[in-house]
Parts: C-alpha cells; structure tokens; sequence
C-alpha cells in the first residue's frame, strides 16, 4: 500500500520569524536543498499543511498530492534540509511501524498506520495536537533535528554541507570541469578563475555566469542563472540560489533565490532571504571582539545561539543602503530599508536610519511597489497573491513594530 | 465509591430503599437521596449528612411501582443538598444515579445549557438526565434514548435511572463501575455492591462492562450498547454482610490494598491530556502556577511521606525548589515564607488538625495554598480554596495505603504539569504519561506477590526490630514501610537513607535484624549493590525490592521481591505495594487489630 507523506508546520513556528513569515518552513534552503527538495527524493508525491495565508503562493512553486487513505507520514516542515534524511524517511515509509517522534517541545516526525482516520482541514496549529492524542508509541531511536531559531540555519549548514554538496555534485547533470568542480549545462567559466576544492566540491548550477577573477573556495553550491561578480570571493559552505548577483567576499552564508549581493563588502555566516538587495559596501560583522559566543536578542527574548561565528539573518524583500554595517548577530525583518549603522534588530516594514536619528514604518504601498519594480527587472509579473501576502505580513508585524523602541516616530 | 441501590415491585417504599441503602454506607456517607415512582410521578428527597429517615408521608400514598437511592461520597462538587443524587432533568420526569466519573461532562454541560437545559447542581451526574432528556425529543423510545445518550458519555459508570414516564420499568448500566442486579420473587432489585441486596435476595447477576438493563417486577433484561442481547449465569450469594462490605477481603486494610489499581486510575482518570502532553489540574490555576518560585509542602505521618516523594519530583522534574515541613513544626517555628511560595497541604481526610493550622499560618504569611485531599469539602480543601482531589475513595483502615498511592499519583501530575509550563520536553513529557497510565496495571502484577509475602510474614513475624532503607524516590517509601509495620504490627522499625547506613545505623545489623532494601530505580542502583553488601557482609538478612529482570540482586539477598520496571519518579507507587502487604500479614500473624490498631485515629483531628 502507498505511504503518504506529509510536510506540516506547527504551531511554533512564530520563534522562526522572519524568516517564515513569507514562506514555508519546508522552502527554507540549507546548502542547495530545501526540505522540500529532500522530502521529494524519498516520495514523488508529498502533501503539506502550511499557514492558511500561505497555501496559494506555496502551491505555485511546491506541487502537492491530495493524500490517499493508507499509512501517513507526517514530517514537520522545519526538519533541518539534510540528504541523509531522505533515505531514512524512506526506510520508515517502508518499515510501516507506527511511532511519534518529539524533539524539544515538537514533533519532529509521526508514522501513522492505515485506518487510522485524518480528520478533514488540519491545520498547523492542529496537527501537533492530533498526532500526539493519536497515543503512538515513542520513537526510541529515531531523531530529526529541527529548525527552532533563525539562527540554527546557519548553525546546522556546516553539519549537512558535505553530504548534500556530494550528492549534489552526483546529479547527473553536472560534469567535472577541474579537479573537484562541477558544472551543468551553459556554465560560463573564464580562465582567471580560481578554485580551490580540496576541502569539498564546488557545485555550479544550469547556467552560471563567473565573471572574471573570481576566487572560489569550496565546498559550495552556486544555483542556476546566478551570476559572480569580478574579484568576488565566494567561500566554504556558501549556498546559492537561483537567479542571485554575488560579489564582494561572501563565506558560509545562504542566499536564497532573486537576491542580490553583487558589490563589495563581507557577507558572513548570515541567511539572506529572497528578493533583498545588498547596497554597495553593505557589510556584517559574524565574531564579537572578544571572540565570545554570540548571544541573540529574539521576539523579547535573549538566547544564546552557541556560536562563535554569526552573522545576520534578512527577511524577504529587505533592502540595505550603501556602506550598511550590520553588527554581530542580528535579525532583520521583512522588507525592510537599512540605512548605516544596524546595531540592533530591525522589524519587518521598517525604514531604520538610527544613525540619521530616523526610524520610521516603511509603508505598505512603497513595499508593493518596490516589490513590483524588483519583479519586472527579473521578468516576474507581481500577482495578486504577491500583493496579498505582503498585506498579511505586513499586518502581522504591526505589532512588533508599534512595540519597538527603534520607532519614535510613524 | 458511592452506593446505589435501586427496586421495582410491590413493596416500594422510601423506607426500603434506605434500608437496603444503608447497607452501603460504609463505602460513603458525605450526602444521600431517593426517588421514588408513584401514581403522581416522581418524588425526590436529598439531603447532605448520614442516611436519615425518610417519613412514611414522603412515601407514594398510592401507585409506587419502584425507586433508586443513592449514597453520595463526593468527587464533583461539595457534599450539599443540591449536589446530592439523584439528578433530574428540566422537566422532573427522570432521575438518575451514578457512581463512576464523567471525564467530558464539562463540555456536554456546556453544551446542553446552550441547548437550553438548567442546571442545578456543580456534579458531572447531572449531565446525565439533560442528555437523555434531549435525545428523547429525536427519539421517543426511552431505552433508544438511555442508550444513546451512554454513548456520548466518557468515563465509567455505573448508573439506575427511573422516568416518571415509564412507570414500573428501571433502567441500568454498567461502564467501570460495577453492578449487580438482585432478583427477587415478583420484584427486581439492583446495586452497586451485593451488600444492599443480601436482605432481599441471594440470586444475583454480576453486569459486565459496556452493557445496558432494563428491568421490571417480572424480570430483566441485559443487552450490550450495541442491542446484542447478553445472558448472564445466575449466581449465589454465600458471603457474610460483614465480609461482602470488605469485597471478601478479610480485612478493610487488605481491601484498599488491592483496590490501588483502580484508585490510582482514578487519581489520572480524565486528567491526562494527551494533546499537550501534560496533565490538566481542573482544581488550580494554571496563572498562579506560572508565578510560583518554590513550594512548601505541609503533611504529617503517611502523608508527609509523600510530600517528600513530591519535593523529589518537583525539583526534578519541574526545577521548582521544594521545602517539605511536618505541618505541626512548621506552624510553630516562626517559618519564612518568601514571595511567590505555593503551600501544598496533603492530608487523606482534609481534616488534619496540624497542617489545617500549617495551612493558615502560611497565607497568614502570604503564601498560596492548594490541598491534596481525599475527602471533597473537607476543611483544608476550603481553607484553600484550591486543590486536587484523589478520588480514592473512603479509607476505612487506619493504616493509611491507597490514600497514600493516590497522592503521589496526583503529585506525579503536578510535576508533569508544572515541568511542561517549565520546559520540560514533549518526549520527556509523554514518557512519564505513559509510564502513569501503564501503573493500574503493574500495581496489579505487584499484588501478585501476596501470597509470597505471606510466607515472608511467617518468617519475620517474630522478629522485634526492622530497617528499611532506600536511597532518593525510594527513601520515603522505606519511611512509609517502617510506618506501616510500627502502626499496625507494633514492630519497631526505622527507615533510613541507605547512605547514612555506614554513619552509624549500620551497627544494627546482625542476624536478628531483618532490612528492608528498596533498590529498583535504575539510575541509583550500582550505589544500592553497595550498599547490599555491606548489609550482606554483616549478616544481615535481607528482603530487597528489586526492578523486574534484576539477577543480581537475588544473588546478594535472602529474599527479593519484584516489581514491573518503571520511571524511576514513579517506583514509589509500585514499591510501596509490597511494603503494605508485608506490614499487613506481619500484623494478623501478630494477631493485631489491623483496621483498628491501638492508640490511634484515622483523621488526626486534635493537635
């Protein structure tokens, strides 16, 4: 009997703004795969739960399948994008034994047997209650690590790197240009690049353009169309996407798709959502002077992230300045305008110039007509459920920016 | 743990009925009332207080066909008039008694008054007559209706249900709750417990769970919920009153010994809520909780044995900072209560004169206090205003024992609880649920040892001085089984922790000196093979408690008693089994009055 699987998001996702304010949790990338992509190679056919407010534009990018009667998996949509998972959701597809999986103050995963009814419109804030009153044995020995915090993505890219860039690198389509790099289709390599692939392989997606001196160090994934600016240095454990502009020096850092970075300045250990625009000079800062592990002020509260080395964290459709500085460890909303120093978190919608003395909302109008100016020089027309989202977001982040100190003035 | 007694033929009267009820009220007495089916429908008499007189007047003057009393012991709401059964519906026409718990009558309460219904009563029975009332206007057979209106219900049951409607027929059931129908010559009787039915009749059917009767002066009839109908042998009653008000059990101590798999089952009935992984406490207040920075609980003998398992499972499991107190020191050592400390007071009858006068000593100071009792309405249960009930169940034997398993049950909750609101993880959370719903049945498999423990008995029984020891979850139970063996055996016996053995106490130990080992948690028990040697060593014989599957243990020691392995926060519960029985048998091979042993009362009402 067919297995359905399941990608669900849960009812904690709120600690994962910004991040997943405008997309799924499944479509967060970690070197160059998303959950999605990892769920895909265990079945042809998955289904999701996701936010009401996201269904429509996340079944423009994510088909899904309706789920048939028959044994269910269920996997939470922030399980950390590792290959290796794909092979073991497939051994529990297989095995059929009914389990329930916690991790933390979450269920990571859930198997349950056929004949077990699903009742109609689980949701995400329902889903975690039905599987744990569905009273399944506990899992003893399986485990998934889970994205709880903005800044475990990058926390958990070292770790998944090396597997999901050799199995990367194994698609058929790419070819091995030099020692340890591979290319796809309509790569444009010049000869004054330099690639250092001892420590893991460099990965160039359909349709790469390397400008010339460019330095790559890897392992690192580069996604299709994405273009590398000359002199730019792209470095270990970097992933990105599709369609991006990267110059300057970037290192252990993911951009996701239609983002630019293309001038100079230091991106580090930081996640850049999609559609943001680095200005000229904009750098951050991922190591406190006194090399001590970084501690993050998130959502009202601090948490020690465990790390020595963080950067930022970017929200969708956010924009920095020339010269932007943005300190050691801190979370920017969803478009949002940077301007000069960024000591401190910055909110969705915000125009933060603290440095001018102005910290102001950054209204919803001028991000949907930013959004539609960035859209049309990338050839994609804005649809209503682009502006719709943005509208949502928008509202659901009022508080957060009524509640900051940053913004005296709106 | 209420009683039921129900009747249908000739000789319908009020007196009847509580006559035959008062054969019940040794198993509750908080509150009593009768319905009774005449020619001008039904009358009702309810009363808070012992089973009084019901006057001839109150009788049917004419046409009474059958009535249902019950005797109240209280778990949904206080011992008053109003919450006394039966319960009737909106129009008076049906009446109901229960015993059993229902677990969702909160949300069938709510809603039926949008349904319009009025309540009159706080207790989950009344759900009962509204819910069969509504089935009745979609369908107008009754028993249809009674039927319908069970499967709606969750919990146990065991209920009696007349109509005025439907004169000279009783309707009964039967869910976790027992039943026995009594059949007489031209009448039909039915009770919770054989003892009401003895002085009526001996030939009795025993009803099995999930089935429905109804019954008539001429006869009965069983089904299941599903109308399969079901024939039951007709059996004999051969036992004594006396021995039928003790379930055959030759003692009432022996008795709630072995009632401990459903009293413990009903201490986390309908309170585990599976969805959160948590346990919901209806009596507290969960924003309260959230403020709480330490607790200090307050208990005295049995009870305080508890409150130390329970200040080992808050820090543990909730990292909350727990004091424990005998409630006669602390009331009078000046003690500092600091902002934001909760007072737990434990006591089996909420009646402890102590730790009432420790209760108000602490929120004279500013604490909060919330109650473990047993008894609903008692006084410490008011004097808090908040608190959880065990649901054991009367206590009838002096020696405390289901009390006892019932409230470190509940205080096993309150750590889930308040370790869920502190961080405790979800698998962390839904291990311990299951551990506590597996426990009903391991105390089960753990009485099973009765009879070995009797052996022991004869071997021990004339030995003058005992040790008990054990180390952290299993120190207090080695305190409540040297307790359990000075108060009903007069044995002299002292529990100590097994690491204090080599400071001094271990100079005891010699061949005359049975010790008690409690070594069946998992994570102390290298310490524990420790500290069996140095017993070994010295000739001392040991009978040790040991984790079942255990070989090394039975090397080491004399005598080894197992239990079903389990968290080790919850071996308490599980260990303590055998300690009780080893006290009780000790005891009746001493010849002593194990029930009423001397010198002492069961609720310590004086200072």
């Amino acid at each position: 009997m067919n297995c359905n699987l399941v990608l669900f998001e849960d009812h904690c996702l709120a600690d994962m703004s910004p991040v997943t304010l405008t997309r799924p949790a499944f479509a967060v990338s970690s070197a160059a795969y998303n959950l999605y992509d990892v769920a895909r190679m265990a079945s042809s056919e998955i289904s999701y739960i996701v936010r009401d407010y996201l269904a429509k534009s996340a079944l423009r990018q994510f088909p899904a399948a309706a789920p048939a009667g028959g044994p269910t998996l269920f996997l939470n949509a922030s399980v950390v994008p590792d290959v290796r998972y794909a092979e073991k959701i497939r051994k529990l597809m297989a095995a059929g034994r009914p389990f329930l999986c916690p991790v933390g103050q979450r269920v990571a995963a859930a198997f349950l047997p056929s004949g077990t009814p699903l009742p109609s419109g689980l949701t995400a804030e329902s889903v975690t209650p039905f599987l744990l009153n569905c009273n399944l044995p506990l899992a003893e020995s399986e485990h998934f690590a889970l994205l709880d915090y903005p800044f475990q993505i990058i926390a958990h890219l070292k770790k998944v790197f090396p597997e999901n860039i050799r199995l990367k690198a194994a698609e058929k389509k790419f070819a091995q240009v030099q020692p340890g790099v591979y290319a796809g289709k309509d790569v444009q390599i010049p000869h004054s690049a330099v690639f250092h692939a001892e420590q893991g392989p460099i990965v160039l997606d359909d349709g790469v353009r390397i400008l010339d001196f460019t330095y790559f160090q890897g392992p690192l994934y580069i996604g299709p169309r994405s273009r590398v600016i000359e002199h730019a240095s792209v470095k270990e454990f970097s992933s990105i996407g599709h369609t991006c502009k990267v110059g300057g020096e970037v290192e252990c850092s993911i951009i996701e798709a239609y983002s630019n970075k293309q001038h100079h300045g230091f991106l580090g250990h930081a996640y850049i959502g999609s559609w943001v625009n680095l200005g000229a000079g904009t750098s951050n800062s991922d190591l406190k002077n006194t090399y001590g592990e970084i501690r993050i002020e998130h959502r009202g509260r601090r948490l020690d992230t465990g790390m020595q080395f963080f950067g930022c964290v970017i929200g969708d459709f956010s924009k920095s300045a020339i010269n932007t500085s943005i300190f050691t460890g801190k979370i920017i909303g969803v478009s949002s305008m940077l301007y000069g120093y960024v000591s401190q978190n910055v909110p969705s919608f915000c125009n933060y110039a603290k440095s001018f003395g102005q910290v102001t909302e950054c209204t919803l109008e001028q991000a949907i007509v930013t959004q539609k100016r960035m859209f049309a020089r990338r050839n994609v027309q804005q649809s209503e459920e682009d502006v719709a989202l943005l509208t949502r977001v928008f509202d659901m982040t009022r508080d957060e920016r009524t509640l900051s100190a940053e913004l005296p003035v709106l | 743990m209420c009683g039921i007694f129900g009747y249908v033929g000739p000789r319908t009267s009020g007196a009847l009925l509580l006559e035959s009820l008062a054969r019940l009220e040794y198993r509750g007495y908080d509150s009593w009332g009768v319905a009774l089916g005449g020619a001008q429908g039904l009358q009702v008499r309810r009363q808070a207080g012992r089973i009084g007189d019901f006057r001839s007047e109150e009788s049917p003057s004419s046409g009474g066909w059958g009535g249902i009393a019950h005797t109240r012991w209280a778990t949904h709401g206080a011992p008053t008039e109003s919450n006394a059964h039966p319960h009737l519906d909106c129009s008076g026409e049906i009446a109901v008694v229960h015993n059993g718990i229902i677990e969702n009558f909160s949300v069938l309460k709510r809603k039926l008054e949008s349904q319009g219904h009025k309540f009159r009563s706080e207790t989950d029975t009344e759900v009962i007559p509204h819910l069969i009332e509504e089935m009745l206007k979609s369908q107008p057979d009754f028993q249809t209706a009674f039927v319908d209106a069970l499967k709606l219900i969750e919990g146990t049951y065991g209920l009696a249900v007349i109509s005025a409607r439907h004169p000279g027929t009783l309707f009964v059931a039967r869910h976790g709750s027992p039943m026995v129908l009594g059949l007489g010559k031209g009448e039909m009787m039915v009770a919770s417990d054989p003892a009401a039915l003895v002085a009526h009749t001996r030939r009795v059917v025993y009803m099995g769970d999930g089935e429905v009767a109804t019954l008539t002066a001429g006869g009965h009839h069983t089904q299941s919920l599903d109308a399969i109908p079901v024939t039951h042998e007709v059996q004999q009653i051969a036992f004594d009153l006396p021995s039928i008000e003790r379930g055959g059990h030759p003692h009432f101590m022996h008795k709630e010994i072995f009632e401990q798999p459903e009293t413990i089952h009903n201490a986390f009935r309908g309170r585990m809520v599976h969805s959160e992984a948590t346990a919901r406490l209806g009596g507290l207040d969960d924003k309260l909780l959230r403020k709480v920075k330490k607790c200090h609980i307050l208990a005295c003998g049995t009870s305080w044995h508890a409150a130390l398992v329970g200040k080992y499972l808050l820090e543990n499991m909730a990292r909350m900072p727990t004091e424990v107190s005998y409630a006669a020191e602390f009331r009078y050592a000046n003690p500092v209560v600091e902002p934001g400390t909760l007072v737990i007071a434990i006591s089996q009858s909420g009646e402890t004169a102590d730790t009432l006068a420790g209760v108000r000593e602490a929120t004279l100071r500013g604490a909060t206090a919330i109650g473990i009792c047993n008894v609903v309405g008692s006084s410490i249960a008011r004097e808090c205003g908040q608190g959880v009930y065990i649901h054991a169940g009367p206590e009838i034997g002096v020696a405390s024992t289901k009390a006892f398993t019932g409230q470190l049950a509940v205080l096993s909750l309150l750590a889930l609880h308040l370790g869920r609101m502190r961080g405790m993880s979800l698998r962390d959370g839904l291990q311990f649920m299951q551990a506590i719903e597996k426990l009903p049945e391991q105390v089960a498999e753990t009485l099973k040892c009765d009879d070995s423990i009797k052996e022991l008995a004869r071997l021990y029984g004339d030995a003058n001085n005992f040790l008990y020891v054990g180390r952290l979850y299993e120190y207090p139970v080695a305190l409540e089984g040297a307790l359990k063996l000075k108060e009903i055996s007069y044995i002299h016996a002292e529990g100590i922790p097994a690491a204090e053995l080599k400071h001094g106490p271990i100079a005891l130990v010699d061949p005359q000196m049975p010790t008690v080992v409690l070594a069946a948690q998992s994570g102390i028990l290298p310490k524990m093979m420790g500290n069996l040697q140095e017993i070994h060593a010295r000739g001392g014989r040991i009978i040790a408690i040991a984790r079942e599957g255990d070989t090394e243990i039975p090397r080491i020691a004399e005598h080894t008693l197992f239990i079903p392995p389990t968290l080790d926060p919850l071996v308490p519960i599980l260990a303590v089994v055998p300690l009780q029985l080893l006290a009780y048998h000790i005891a009746v091979r001493r010849g002593c009055d194990v029930d009423r042993p001397r010198n002492l009362a069961k609720s310590v009402t004086v200072e």
